[in-house]
Order: C-alpha cells, then sequence, then structure tokens
C-alpha cells in the first residue's frame, strides 16, 4: 500500500488540471488568450494540428478525457459548495503490537579485574552464565579477545589497515590478552572441567592463522536449548598505546574489547564471533554485567563504566570500583516496550586528569523547545503511543584545556536522547557518560558503547562548526542504533551506523542548523589529535595545496635528503607552511568566503563519492575498500533512509521506523528483519524499494529544460466551419490572435534506472504556479516526459522534485545531480562576479607574496 | 677629509616617515608594480566568472547560491570546479615561479629610482634599474630561499624536536600531556619562524640595497656585510622595517574587516555593487602594500646612507675638459679636439 499515491491525491492533482482547464475555457469565451497544459507523453510528438479560425486559444487546451472529466467533478464541487469543509484531523490507527517477551540468548557477566597502573597491565577473572536461546544444542563456545589485535602487524585488523590506525603508523605501544584459564563450572569444585584443553584460535573470515582474536573452547557436552552453564575464565592482558577505540596515553585508559567476551549462538548458522577486522564493529549478546576494578588510587572519582559505580571501597593506595550495567534499579524496571533494558558490552575509563561536567537531559524542556516534532510524532504515531521521556543524568568527562565544552556536550548527547527517542522510542537507562578523550588520546574517541561513548573535540570550537557536537550526537545516537536495537555490526554494519548517520544529521540540522566551514591555522596534528585556530570561512581556490608539479616547484615541496654524519632526515618544509606566514601570504579577510554545509546533504555527497562500488547490504570488511565501506555503511543507507520519506509520507516513515525500533529492541535484526518490520510498521509495500536501493545500485538524476517561444501569428489558409478555405489573417480576430501566446515546452528527463514518482513545479511569468506529477507507473519504459503549455503567460521557471529543507517530504535525496533539476528565464549575473573577485584577490595576494620573496 | 665630516643621522622615525612621503610621492611606480599584478591576476579571475556563469547557467534562482555556497553546488559541480582549480593552480604555479623575479625586477627599479633622484619620477629609469641590477638580485632571491628553507627546516623538524621538545618528556607534539601545550608550541615555532622570515627580508632588502647603492656584484660580501650591519645597529637597520610593517597592518586589517563584513552580510538580495565595493576594499590594501614596498626601500637607502661608507672611486672627470654639468670632451693623443673661431 503506498498512501501517498492514493486516489485522493490523484483527485489532488486532477483538480489542479481542471481548474486550469476551466479557467482556460472561461478566458478563451470572454476573448482572452488563456493557458492550458498538453500532456504529450514520452515520445509522443507535439499536437500540431492545423488551428481551427475562431477558436485557436480553446483548441490549443488538450487534456485527455479523464483529467476534463475529473475536472468537471471538481467545477460542480466547487460551485455548488458553499461552505469550506472543516479540515478533518486523521487519527493516526495504533502501531502494530510488540511482543515483550525475551528473545534469542542471554548471557551475564560478573568480572573483576586489577590494574597495574605503571605497567598498564590487567589480570582479571570472570564468570559468565550463558543461556541457550535457540532451538539448537551448542557443543562449543566462541570468544572474542580482540585486544590481540594490536599485539603486531599481521593481525587481520592491523594488516588491513596497512599497519596505520587512525592516520598513526603503528610501531610500538603493542597490546595483547591471554587467556589463563578457562573451566565449565558445576555444582561443586569437582564438577568444574577446564576447557583449556581444547583452546584453539579460530579465524572464521580469513583464515590468517597470525590472527588471534577469536578463539574457541570444546563443551563436553552439549547445551540443549533453554540450557544455562557457567564457565570461569581467568585471563591476563597489556594494555596497547590508545591507536584504534582501546588502549592507553599516559594515564587515560579507555577499556574496551578488554575482556574476553562471549560471541552469538545463532542455531543453525552455528557461531557468529568474528575477527577484528579494520572494516567492523562488534557483535554480542544481551545480559547483565557485574564489576569491579581494582585501580591505584588516583582514579578515586574518576573511572566512569557502562552503568553505574557504587560507593569505591578504599584500601591503602588502591580503589575498588564496582560497577553494575544496567543499574539495579534500571534492570528491574520495565522500559517503553515493557522490557527489562539490558546491554551487551562493557567499557570502562579512567583518568586522574578528568574534568567532569554533571548535566542532565529533561524532556519537559526540549518538549517546549522542538514542540512542533513532539506534535508531529504525535499525529504519525497517534494517540496510543506514549511519546514523554525519562530523565537521564549525563557525566561529561574532559580535559582541563576543554572543560567549558562540557555544556556542548550535554547539549548534544541531549539533542539525541531527545530526537532519537521521540521517534523510535525512549533511552530506558538512567545515566550516561560522554567521553572527550584527552590529547593525544583522540584515537580513542567516536565510538559507542553501552550507557557510554567517547566523542572528540579539540579547542576553538563552537557550535557553528558541529564539533564536537556532530560526533556526540551521533554516538549517542548509538545508544539506539547499536545499544538498544543490536543488530550485527559485522554482517550488516549500515543497520546501525547507515540508520544513525540517516538520524543525527536530522537532529544536527533541527539544533544546530548548517554547519560552517572553517580553515585552521596554527594546526598540530599527531596520530588522531588535531589543533589549531579557526578562521571561518574557506579558500574559494586552493591554490597553494599545490595541485600541479609547478606549484609544488614554486613552493618548494618535497626537498627530501640525508644527513650522512648526524643520519637525520631531513624534510624541508618549503613554503607551505599553516602558520602566520601562511596567514599573512593568504588574507582570509580578502580571499575567503564562507562555505557552509546542511549535514543531510553531507551524507548524499559522501554517498556520491562511491555510488555504485557495492551494493548496501554486505559484510563489513567485504566492501571493495575503506571509502565504501564507509560510504555504504553510513552516507548511502542514510540517504536511502531520507529518500522514503518523500516517497511514502513523512508520518508513515515514522511508524515503520519506530516498529522497527520497538520490535527489536535488545535483540539481533538483520537486512530482512529491517525490511519486514519497517514496512509492517509504515503500512506500505516498497519491497521495490529496499531491493533496488540497499540491495541493487539503481540512481536516479532528474532534469528539467524549458523551451519558451512565442507562437506567432497564423500564416496561411484556414478551414471555416462552413467548409471554406480562407486566409487566415482574413478572419483572425487581434484580440485572439496567436501572436500573443506562447508555447512553453517542459521536458522532464531521468537518468538511471531507479523509478521514483516524482513532482515538476512550474512557475508563469504571471505569478501562477502548477505541480504535476510523473508516476513510478508511468515511467516504465520511459525516460523521458514533455509537458506543453500554450496560453498568455510564459514559463519563467520549472523545477523537478522540488526541494524544501524544512519539509521531509520534499525532494529525494538520492538524486546523484541536483545541478540540473531546476531552470530559471533569469540569469544570475550577480554570483559570478563574487567568484571572479574572491579568484581575484587570491591570486593578487598570492602573487604579491611571491613577488615579496624576490624583492 | 671625507672620514672628518659628521653626517647628520637621521632618527629612525624620521626615515620612517620620509620614506613614505618618497614612496606616496611616486604613484606611477606603485600603480605599476599594482597593475602588472593585477593584470597577471585577471585571467584566472574571468575564468573562474565564466566558469560559474556556465556553472549556475540557468539552472539555479538567481541569488541563490551568492550568500553561500552549497554543498551540492559544490558537489554537483566537482569536475568543473576541479578542472578550473588544475589549471588555476598550473597557472599560479608558473607565476610564482617568476613572481620572485618580478620582485627582483620591481627592487632594482625603486632603487634606481630612490638612489638617483631626490624627487620625481621616471617609469623608464624605473625599468632600467630593474634590468641594471636584476641578475644580481636573483642571486639575493636564491641565498633568500637558501636561508628560508634553512630556518623553516630548524622550527618544523627534527632538530627543534630534539632539542626543545624532547626536555618535556616528547618525541612528537602528540606526546604532550595537553592540547593547550600543543597548540601554544604550534604557535612558539610559528612566532619564531616569522621573525626568522621577517630578519631574512630586511637582510635581502639591506644586501640589494648595498648592492645598488655601492655598485658591487659581489652578493656574497654584501650579503655578509648587510648581516654585519644589521648585527651592529639592530634598532637602526630594523627600526623604520618594523615600523613600516606595524603602519601597513592596520590598514590591511580595517580593510579586511570590512570586506569581510560585506562578504558574511552577502544574501540574495545583494547586488553587483557590493561586490565592487569589496573589490575596492582589496585593491586599497593591495595599493598600500605597493606603497610600503617602495617605502622599505627608501627607508633602505637612507639607513645604508649614513651607515656605509661610500667607495672610493677614481674621479670620472678627472682626465677631461670641463665640469659637471657641461660638455665633456676627453683628451688624449688622438683627440682631434680645438676651438675654431
Amino acid at each position: 500500500m503506498q498512501p501517498r499515491f492514493d486516489i485522493s491525491r490523484s483527485l489532488r492533482h486532477s483538480r489542479i488540471l481542471g481548474s486550469s482547464l476551466v479557467c482556460a475555457l472561461l478566458l478563451s469565451l470572454l476573448g482572452s488568450p488563456a493557458f492550458a497544459w498538453q500532456d504529450a507523453g514520452e515520445a509522443s510528438p507535439t499536437d500540431e494540428s492545423t488551428p481551427q479560425a475562431g477558436s485557436e486559444a480553446a483548441e490549443a487546451t488538450t487534456v485527455d478525457a479523464e483529467d476534463a472529466q475529473a475536472s468537471e467533478n471538481t467545477s460542480d464541487d466547487d460551485t455548488t459548495t458553499d461552505e469550506t469543509p472543516e479540515p478533518t484531523e486523521e487519527v493516526a490507527p495504533p502501531l502494530p503490537p510488540v511482543d515483550a517477551a525475551w528473545v534469542g540468548n542471554r548471557v551475564d557477566y560478573a568480572i573483576e579485574a586489577r590494574l597495574d597502573g605503571e605497567a598498564k597491565r590487567i589480570k582479571g577473572r570472570l564468570v559468565l552464565t550463558w543461556k541457550n536461546g535457540m532451538d539448537v544444542g551448542a557443543d562449543e563456545l566462541w570468544f572474542h579477545l580482540y585486544l590481540n589485535a594490536f599485539s603486531n602487524n599481521r593481525s587481520s585488523h592491523l594488516s588491513e589497515s596497512g599497519g596505520r590506525l587512525r592516520g598513526h603508523k603503528v610501531e610500538d605501544g603493542w597490546g595483547w590478552s591471554e587467556v589463563k584459564r578457562i573451566a565449565l563450572l558445576g555444582e561443586t569444585e569437582d564438577d568444574t572441567i577446564s576447557l583449556l584443553p581444547t583452546f584453539r584460535f579460530r579465524q572464521p573470515d580469513d583464515g590468517r592463522r597470525e590472527d588471534r582474536t577469536v578463539f574457541s573452547v570444546d563443551l563436553p557436552r552439549k547445551v540443549a536449548p533453554g540450557e544455562e552453564v557457567k564457565v570461569e575464565i581467568e585471563w591476563d592482558s597489556q594494555i596497547p598505546r590508545v591507536r584504534r577505540r582501546t588502549g592507553f596515553k599516559d594515564d587515560f585508559l579507555l577499556m574496551a574489547q578488554w575482556f574476553p567476551k562471549l560471541g552469538v549462538f545463532e542455531g543453525d548458522r552455528g557461531w557468529n564471533c568474528h575477527q577484528f577486522h579494520m572494516n567492523s564493529e562488534f557483535f554480542s549478546d544481551y545480559g547483565t554485567y557485574d564489576v569491579t576494578l581494582d585501580l591505584p588510587i588516583e582514579y578515586k572519582d574518576k573511572v566512569f563504566a557502562s552503568g553505574r559505580d557504587e560507593r569505591p571501597e578504599i584500601n591503602g593506595d588502591r580503589i575498588k570500583a564496582r560497577f553494575h550495567a544496567p543499574t539495579k534499579e534500571d534492570a528491574a524496571r520495565l522500559d517503553s516496550v515493557k522490557r527489562k533494558p539490558v546491554v551487551h558490552d562493557f567499557t570502562w575509563t579512567g583518568n586522574p586528569d578528568y574534568e567532569v561536567h554533571l548535566d542532565a537531559f529533561k524532556w519537559k524542556d526540549w518538549k517546549d523547545e522542538f514542540r512542533v516534532e513532539v506534535e508531529r510524532a504525535a499525529k504519525a504515531f497517534g494517540p496510543t503511543e506514549k511519546l514523554d521521556l525519562r530523565d537521564v543524568e549525563i557525566s561529561v568527562l574532559l580535559s582541563p584545556e576543554r572543560a567549558d565544552q562540557g555544556e556542548r556536550h550535554a547539549r548534544a548527547t541531549s539533542a539525541a536522547l531527545f530526537f532519537y527517542g521521540l521517534w523510535f522510542g525512549g533511552y530506558p537507562y538512567e545515566h550516561i557518560t560522554v567521553i572527550d578523550p584527552p590529547w593525544g588520546g583522540r584515537a580513542a574517541g567516536g565510538m559507542e558503547y553501552p550507557t557510554l561513548f567517547t566523542a572528540g573535540s579539540r579547542m576553538f570550537t563552537t557550535p557553528e562548526d558541529h564539533e564536537p557536537e556532530s560526533v556526540t550526537v551521533h554516538e549517542a545516537g548509538h545508544q539506539f542504533w547499536y545499544g538498544l536495537v543490536g543488530n550485527n555490526e559485522f554482517e550488516a554494519s549500515w543497520m546501525d551506523e547507515g540508520l544513525n548517520s540517516y538520524t543525527d544529521s536530522e537532529v544536527l540540522y533541527r539544533v544546530y542548523g548548517p554547519r560552517r566551514d572553517t580553515t585552521l591555522y596554527f594546526r598540530e596534528s599527531g596520530g588522531g589529535s588535531r589543533t589549531g585556530y579557526p578562521i571561518s570561512g574557506r579558500p574559494v581556490i586552493n591554490l597553494l595545496p599545490t595541485r600541479s608539479k609547478l606549484g609544488k616547484i614554486a613552493t618548494l615541496q618535497g626537498i627530501e635528503f640525508k644527513v650522512p654524519l648526524v643520519d637525520w632526515d631531513v624534510s624541508l618544509p618549503g613554503l607551505q607552511h599553516d602558520d602566520f606566514l601562511a596567514l599573512w601570504r593568504d588574507q582570509p579577510w580578502f580571499t575567503f568566503m564562507p562555505r557552509k554545509s546542511d549535514p543531510r546533504m553531507n551524507d548524499r555527497t559522501h554517498y556520491l563519492a562511491s555510488p555504485d562500488a557495492d551494493r548496501v547490504d554486505s559484510y563489513a570488511w567485504e566492501y571493495l575498500n575503506r571509502t565504501s565501506y564507509s560510504v555504504n555503511s553510513y552516507s548511502r543507507p542514510a540517504t536511502i533512509l531520507r529518500s522514503l520519506p518523500p516517497l511514502i509520507g513523512y508520518s508513515n516513515f515514522l511508524r515503520g521506523m519506530r516498529h522497527y525500533a520497538k520490535t527489536w529492541r535488545y535483540r539481533h535484526p538483520y537486512p530482512d528483519d529491517f525490511f519486514r518490520t519497517f514496512q509492517e510498521g509504515a503500512g506500505v509495500d516498497i519491497d521495490w524499494y529496499f531491493r533496488e536501493t540497499f540491495r541493487g545500485t539503481g540512481r536516479v538524476d532528474w532534469e528539467v529544460s524549458v523551451q519558451n517561444k512565442k507562437l506567432g501569428a497564423t500564416v496561411g489558409l484556414v478551414r471555416t466551419e462552413d467548409g471554406e478555405w480562407v486566409d487566415a489573417t482574413s478572419i483572425e480576430d487581434p484580440d485572439e490572435s496567436q501572436e500573443k501566446l506562447w508555447e512553453s515546452r517542459v521536458t522532464v528527463r531521468r537518468h538511471g534506472t531507479l523509478r521514483l514518482p516524482v513532482k515538476v513545479r512550474v512557475a508563469l511569468a504571471d505569478g501562477t504556479v502548477e505541480d504535476f506529477e510523473w508516476s513510478r507507473e508511468d515511467q516504465a519504459g520511459a525516460t523521458y516526459r514533455e509537458f506543453t503549455l500554450r496560453g498568455a503567460q510564459r514559463v519563467v521557471s520549472a523545477v523537478v522534485d522540488p526541494r524544501d529543507p524544512d519539509d521531509p517530504e520534499a525532494g529525494y535525496w538520492l538524486d546523484s545531480d541536483l545541478s540540473n533539476n531546476e531552470w530559471y528565464e533569469a540569469h544570475d549575473r550577480v554570483t559570478p562576479l563574487r567568484w571572479g573577485e574572491r579568484v581575484l584577490a587570491s591570486f593578487q595576494h598570492g602573487l604579491t607574496w611571491f613577488v615579496g620573496l624576490g624583492g | 677629509m671625507a672620514a672628518d665630516v659628521e653626517i647628520e643621522k637621521p632618527g629612525i622615525w624620521a626615515i620612517t616617515l620620509s620614506s613614505l612621503k618618497a614612496s606616496l610621492a611616486r604613484p606611477s611606480l606603485w600603480l605599476f608594480t599594482w597593475g602588472v599584478i593585477l593584470v597577471a591576476s585577471f585571467p584566472f579571475a574571468f575564468a573562474y566568472h565564466q566558469g560559474v556563469t556556465k556553472a549556475l547557467s540557468n539552472n539555479y534562482a538567481p541569488g541563490s547560491q551568492l550568500g553561500w555556497f552549497t554543498t551540492d553546488f559544490f558537489r554537483d559541480h566537482a569536475s568543473e570546479l576541479e578542472s578550473l582549480s588544475t589549471s588555476a593552480s598550473t597557472g599560479f604555479g608558473i607565476l610564482a615561479l617568476l613572481m620572485p623575479l618580478v620582485g627582483a625586477f620591481f627592487a632594482g627599479g625603486w632603487l634606481q629610482i630612490l638612489l638617483e633622484r631626490t624627487s620625481g619620477r621616471s617609469l623608464r629609469r624605473f625599468l632600467w634599474g630593474g634590468a641594471r641590477t636584476f641578475w644580481r638580485f636573483v642571486r639575493v632571491w636564491l641565498f633568500f630561499l637558501a636561508f628560508f628553507l634553512l630556518v623553516s627546516w630548524l622550527f618544523y623538524g627534527v632538530v627543534f624536536d630534539k632539542y626543545v621538545l624532547s626536555p618535556f618528556g616528547a618525541n612528537v607534539a602528540e606526546d604532550l600531556p595537553r592540547e593547550d601545550y600543543a597548540f601554544w608550541w604550534k604557535v612558539l615555532q610559528a612566532t619564531l619562524l616569522a621573525i626568522s622570515y621577517f630578519k631574512l627580508k630586511v637582510w635581502a632588502t639591506y644586501t640589494r640595497t648595498r648592492l645598488a647603492l655601492l655598485n658591487t656584484r659581489s652578493v656574497m660580501v654584501a650579503g655578509i656585510a648587510c648581516w654585519w650591519m644589521m648585527l651592529r645597529h639592530p634598532m637602526r637597520t630594523f627600526g623604520p622595517m618594523l615600523l613600516l610593517l606595524l603602519v601597513q597592518l592596520p590598514v590591511v586589517g580595517l580593510m579586511g574587516f570590512v570586506s569581510a563584513d560585506l562578504d558574511g552580510g552577502l544574501d540574495s538580495t545583494s547586488g553587483w555593487r557590493v561586490i565592487l565595493v569589496m573589490f575596492a576594499l582589496n585593491q586599497v590594501a593591495l595599493l598600500w602594500g605597493e606603497i610600503l614596498f617602495g617605502a622599505r626601500y627608501s627607508a633602505a637607502v637612507q639607513v645604508c646612507r649614513s651607515l656605509i661608507r661610500a667607495s672610493v672611486e677614481p674621479d670620472p672627470f678627472a682626465d677631461r675638459v670641463g665640469g659637471p654639468g657641461g660638455p665633456q670632451y676627453p683628451i688624449d693623443d688622438s683627440d682631434e679636439y680645438g676651438v675654431s673661431y
């Protein structure tokens, strides 16, 4: 069912046509030339029939019979109804019910770990209780041991990344993890069975034997469906220097994937436990965590984790911090879908230098600020859906030099909790922790963990830069897409990254508007860290980044040699700097111009960087390259989703997303689950769309062009009603002469295979605006459609797929070239002048600087 | 005796003011130097104007791209803009290679005028002067580049990291404990480089002036002598140059501020007049820069004249009949000069 294309909509369209026709007829009867549409179809020639004397204006009007009929009906309605009908407020039907029962496996961890602060070593012991939720038995257990990804350059992770992680070549600070003991616990000590003899490293994805990130043990007997087992593991690990997601920098610790973590048993599919790849993230079962950390006293009050801690126990120069994730209170209550909250991972962080900013998300404040959005959601979901959200405490952990950004992180986090909660169901936990990694630890940034996430920022930023806001919103959003809906991040990374990218851009646009671009001067960059003073705007033309060989020579780039005695590799910086000299050379006050970007449009731009290298629905580590991974996991699915509201309506879209989020909360959906559940919630049948966009590489590009011409006076002979042929000029009424009429041809073309119903908006010289649709059905076998308009007014603008940044239903974001979607009679003369002025200034200042070198 | 003559040395304020006056009084020269750069830049601006006109064509509502350029504009015209940028960058590369030579020529021109005249101007003499010292000044430029690369490497290379960063327990800036340390570290590097650049520019200016003043050929000797002069008379040599820089900054700052403000306020309703004003502001700043280019050489001439002893050269009129100002007649064995009645 496609409600946006129901009969009422067709009638609305016909009503416009009909009104035009009636106007044309009336005007022609009154003796005035009028206009009307002529739908010429895709390939049929324009009607050039011989004009009949005395009725040219009326004859010029040809519409198909159905439209004419509709026009008559409309006309009757309009003339016989005096009262304007009251708009009836449609009440949305309730969303389909969601089953509250537990589905799948469950795993509960009790962990005790001790940190050697000097050596950065962790020794730990855990007991996990695993319940087989599948309908077949399991005869082995598979675990992740992901710190081993950082043990050497032969691991799959480092091998796939070419030995570089987040811009930094990994040459030291290696980390590893070693299982010392693993046993199946019995009722008594005697029943305990060591599983260590069957310990094996596994490489299920690439067979790379050097990779040690997954291991398995055999069970002495099958764990039957519904049965529960307890396993004890002792392990020892060296924490790596943080180069990606996990590790240390000085005393800062971000401990993710730090303990042996059970994979996901999927019944007939066996264990889903992938190696740690460059382009993959995480997947594990839901449950609870009870974790006790034994740490040096410096970490007192400066250690945070998934869940909340109890009062720490101090023992000399050590503290013991105990965390429950979810908290005991959260775990005991039912959330908005009547399920008890659980989590699927546990991460902790500590840094004696943390400045802690405490804040809170308050539903009432946000509800008042974004009342329109609440009303929109209420309209979409109907009265049965409870929209109000719980208040959530926010802890922001910051470096002292960025302590002033605490409030901004908190607002961005609140924005995510509000909008994601409003659209997809509320965040069920009482607390959330935001980590802004310190200088040199940025490689830990931008990653999501249950009830805790790492953002990333630098000094001198403002909210207009969306930094740190964009990362904070994105990672906070992962609490929903990844945290609450636990898709397999290996096999369908787009299901969390894509859905999250869609949502975070929507949130950013609503809360912060378009992003302002800046240029950094005095930039210091080390590994994943980056800082610098931002100057608003960007150069219109990058003269010195040396696109050409000559430019490189002129700026003395690439002069490198070795000094033999001291064995120094000398690489001369040349004339390319980003400091005071560059500021003086660039004169940004004269040469820059503001650039702003709508974050939603950024998704589209990124998608078009590699629009068809792979299909979206692929395994994360099997995409063609890193670009294809990021496009197909993030921006392309976001763009595909954002193009759904124009197709099915925004309310239906929201209903589909909410139903999916509710149904799959604390569960592991796969792509087909998303497609099915979404359509169920939205009440639409758009399998074709999902097939062509997520499992195909269909693209679309609309194009519109217009030709206006004056018809001119009729020349030659015309046949009168008496059957006589007479000279046209002898009988033509000057007032009705076609000399005053215009013929405008509006041609709409579709490039690409993706057929989507599209609207065409045409404006006439007198200000009249007309909308038309070219339906998906009509596009079958046709790549263009031509509309011809004859009348007293010429077309001054035509827009195919008209956009409105504040209307989610206006404009497909998938269009691969928006520059040909609009046609205007008037030319823009001022903008090229502006470009010319800025380029002139750039060249003059650049050349003046070079003149100064020689004189 | 010449050594006993006490030359009155003007102060640095007086030098600065008189050098500004000297340069301002010669509009044909700074208009010429400004015009050369304008003419060199114009084809690129025109190419962009045409390129953007074509890109906009009939496809954008008038003014919709005026306030700020949208992401979709850059994305959808990426190939045209890339092509324009590559051409412009290549063109700029060629010009960037040529411009230091033009700078050497301009310097020679200004020095010719400033050394031979206390007032008045002549574009022809300016061009002649540029040609006269051109190759010597090119050699100064090469020395300048070599020194600049050296100091760049000193402040941005392994030496600085090894001897300045390592005492803080860091091998690279990323190892520093805080971001503000890293930022100020970068500012320190940038400041040291900027000061070094300024010193090198001053040195090169005095070296050129000395070469022209004494009409000598050895850049090496002149360069060393100027380093020595700057070392002995730091206030006198750097003072006027620093003051002239300080005179340039507020004008550039003011024009830049107004221009940036106008630019930031552009929207779809703005007309071409605003663009014209932005153009004018930019040109004022550039013209002021050209005036100060001449003023720097005027200051350098005054400083050099007060500090450098004039070279002792044979009297060119010693073996001639007639004093300065009148006709000169060589007298030797072959001379058939005679007076007829």
